[in-house]
């Protein structure tokens, strides 16, 4: 918990540094290099562990069943948001929710596919709605872990990171679920991480 | 995309040559110290964007609607598959 409160301390504090100062260029390189230094560390972490060639020996291809209930759970109910919101389509927000936490290229996707069909405005809007929508399943699925492993099982914060199952919230999962599901969770990412490209782009076009 | 995953698999290496060095148990802390600048870099890039901040609240309510059906479903089925195609396999495992 502790942590978590780190991690949305440092979130908040980063929007506050970005309003009051801003005009930082680079600050999407730097977050690429610390993307490289966190996967060191983690791979470190990992290959200095007890159990590796456990984790190693763990692996199904049953598990690949994991990510396929990632996305088909996460767009049937993405689609329920559309009874909501009077603004966006079931399409559209399909398009947001297949995100499963990229925000980066998700919203970089969806503002650039839509412009044609929406205008630049709107699709500027459906852009940031993407970009804030996979930012909060991100940071929910960091702080929700804990409870989440408690009441679904521990391939529930699995698929709850998304595409961050690789990175960021694998610390977060291995201390809820265990070390056991190093090998799961990074497939899983992986395989969602090769989804988005796909699946973002498709439902735009629709 | 792979290049992240081979850093991470040179990184698994490093660990494993260099796993009698105790010190490298600290890495945990290292590691949230890492995942902390990377949300501080992403709450920078939100900040600073004006038409992003100026209509935050409706734009972060409809963004959370998103992410919180988004989220539940993926937990949901999730939460079905390891009951249905994994908990026999467990057996008492859990």
């Amino acid at each position: 918990m502790r942590n978590s409160l780190f991690v949305v301390g440092a979130f908040v504090l980063g929007c506050l540094f970005g309003w009051l100062v801003g005009g930082w260029e680079r600050v999407h390189d730097w977050t690429l290099y610390l993307l490289y230094a966190l996967m060191f560390q983690i791979g470190v972490s990992v290959g200095c562990s007890d159990n590796l060639g456990e984790i190693i020996r763990t692996f199904r291809p049953k598990m690949l069943l994991i990510p396929l209930a990632t996305v088909g759970g996460t767009l049937l109910f993405s689609a329920l948001a559309a009874l909501c919101l009077a603004k966006w389509r079931v399409t559209e927000c399909l398009a947001v929710g297949s995100g499963m936490g990229y925000y980066s290229l998700s919203s970089i996707i969806i503002t650039q596919l839509k412009s044609a069909s929406l205008g630049t405005q709107v699709a500027a809007e459906l852009g940031t709605i993407a970009l804030l929508s996979n930012v909060f399943r991100e940071l929910s699925a960091l702080l929700l872990a804990p409870w989440i492993r408690r009441h679904f099982g521990r391939l529930a914060p699995i698929s709850a990171a998304g595409v961050a199952s690789v990175d960021v919230v694998l610390p977060t999962i291995i201390r809820v679920s265990g070390k056991q599901m190093i090998s799961i969770s990074l497939f899983h990412g992986m395989l969602i991480d090769m989804s988005v490209p796909v699946l973002v782009p498709f439902f735009c076009s629709l | 995309m792979f290049s992240i995953i081979f850093t991470a698999i040179f990184g698994t290496a490093v660990g494993y040559l260099l796993r009698r060095f105790r010190g490298l148990q600290r890495i945990n802390i290292s590691i949230t110290l890492t995942i902390c600048l990377m949300l501080f870099f992403l709450g920078v890039s939100v900040g600073e964007n004006r038409l992003l901040m100026k209509n935050f609240l409706s734009f972060g309510l409809q963004a959370a609607l998103i992410a919180g059906l988004g989220l539940a479903g993926s937990v949901l089925a999730a939460w079905a598959l390891e009951r249905w195609f994994f908990r026999k396999e467990d057996g008492n495992a859990e």
